[in-house]
């Protein structure tokens, strides 16, 4: 395994500990909101990763996240429907001359304003196709965990790109 | 045939993806369905059930607190259940006095709780060796109230659908008229139940107090639930819908009572006599 690959493994894993121990039960007093922070898992793959890899380790984290939450299917299919669109959002934002060989999207490599447009739209794909698939139907309470949600993950991704992930 | 396997080759990811969500969507239409669950449930429960405890042994340090007062206020409580602080004033014992217990209670640790999501679950640190089985109920051990039933069991530890749970459903009544419905959770907040199926003709006060009924043998009856809060009448129809405020904090529980049914078997064979009779 390349040192790249050996990142991304160890990232990942420390974010879905940091997920099913730390973040799962960190709001239960706070009514109605939940935090998302293992999609990065997925959006902080390189972007040479092929599809078929982005999809697999969509499914793969998903179904780890539904275990843990005890709600089988639920993470798995936003997750993989997430890691289906990143592929096309990353050729939709494709920079003038491309990517480098081993990038992956994050602030430091693409830029404060890319990475924070990039991670925006999926996150907001994931919790919103997590929540139309919990209860289906919209109603305005669903919304509000919509909002609640995506509204204080995205804090997280602001943290986790400035504390955790600085490099500049 | 050359240009098929191309066709699959070009597209692989979109492929790929059709059937992954194929999977994920199939395991959650499984997941709403009960007895699927508890399939799914028996087999993840041992390592998510090890890890989450060893955690949340650490976790529990910093609740030690609250839960020092807790039993504090509850050992108050029992002490006035104890014999010893009643006056006795009895003249004659019932000649029919057996010592047969009905419902029997196993105390199990909350492992993992969640409040904030539309369907919860606990995990308690209990299993089928135990002797805990699904369906069974499982009540607040601190504090009042019920906290849900059992839904699957692996050898230590089950999981439990919390009262937060929206497909959830428990038999209740109103403590001082009798009258009783069903008690579910619509989403919308945890401190409250909905209450429904109480006819229009009850007098329904507000702060009434709500209990199990008992009518199933999942909870003995006169569990506190909870105190009626606000109550109304859809428009058209003969039932009242009454929200009940929880006598329990649900996002605080440290251990929970699995209540176990001791004739069970026996209440089941009468229903299913009489289900058969009326199939004749």
């Amino acid at each position: 395994m390349t040192n790249v690959q050996i990142a991304n493994v160890v990232r990942g894993i420390l974010l879905l500990l940091f997920q099913v121990l730390v973040l799962k039960n960190a709001c239960d007093n706070v009514p109605k909101l939940q935090l998302f922070l293992y999609p990065l898992i997925v959006l902080q793959l390189p972007f040479r990763t092929p599809h078929w890899a982005q999809l697999a380790v969509g499914f793969f984290v998903g179904l780890t996240i539904d275990m843990f939450y005890q709600y089988m299917g639920l993470h798995t299919s936003a997750l993989v429907f997430t890691a289906f669109l990143r592929h096309y959002l990353c050729t939709i934002m494709e920079p003038r001359g491309g990517y480098e060989l081993d990038e992956s999207p994050t602030k430091a490599s693409m830029g404060a304003q890319w990475f924070f447009q990039f991670t925006g739209i999926l996150m907001f794909v994931h919790i919103f196709v997590y929540y139309v698939l919990e209860r289906p139907g919209i109603n305005l309470d669903v919304l509000l965990r919509i909002v609640y949600g995506y509204g204080v993950s995205m804090f997280l991704v602001l943290l986790y790109a400035y504390l955790i992930n600085p490099k500049r | 045939m050359r240009n098929l396997l191309l066709f699959f080759v070009r597209f692989n990811g979109f492929f790929l993806f059709v059937l992954l969500e194929a999977i994920g969507l199939y395991l959650l239409v499984q997941e709403r369905n009960p007895k699927q669950h508890a399939h799914f449930a028996a087999t993840t429960n041992r390592v998510v059930g090890f890890l989450t405890e060893r955690f949340s042994r650490v976790t529990r340090f910093w609740a030690l607190e609250n839960e020092n007062k807790r039993l504090a206020t509850e050992n108050k409580q029992l002490h006035e259940k104890l014999r010893s602080a009643y006056f006795d004033d009895r003249v004659q014992r019932d000649t029919l006095e057996t010592d047969s217990v009905r419902y029997r209670f196993v105390v199990a640790e909350v492992v993992d709780n969640s409040t904030s999501r539309l369907n919860n679950y606990l995990l308690l640190n209990r299993g089928a060796t135990h002797g805990i089985r699904p369906n069974m109920g499982v009540i607040n051990g601190s504090g009042s109230g019920v906290l849900g039933i059992v839904r699957s069991v692996s050898n230590n530890f089950s999981t439990v659908m919390s009262v937060l749970h929206m497909d959830t459903h428990i038999s209740a009544k109103l403590r001082r008229s009798n009258f009783f419905g069903t008690l579910g959770w619509d989403g919308r907040s945890a401190r409250h139940l909905v209450l429904e199926a109480i006819p229009k003709h009850a007098e329904v006060i507000k702060g009434d107090t709500v209990v199990t009924s008992g009518f199933s043998g999942i909870f003995p009856k006169d569990v506190v639930v909870g105190v009626v809060d606000t109550f109304w009448l859809e428009p058209g129809s003969s039932f009242y819908t009454i929200g009940v405020l929880l006598s329990g904090d649900m996002s605080s529980t440290g251990y929970g009572f699995v209540v176990e049914d001791m004739m069970e078997k026996e209440v089941k064979s009468m229903v299913e006599q009489l289900e058969k009779t009326d199939a004749e």
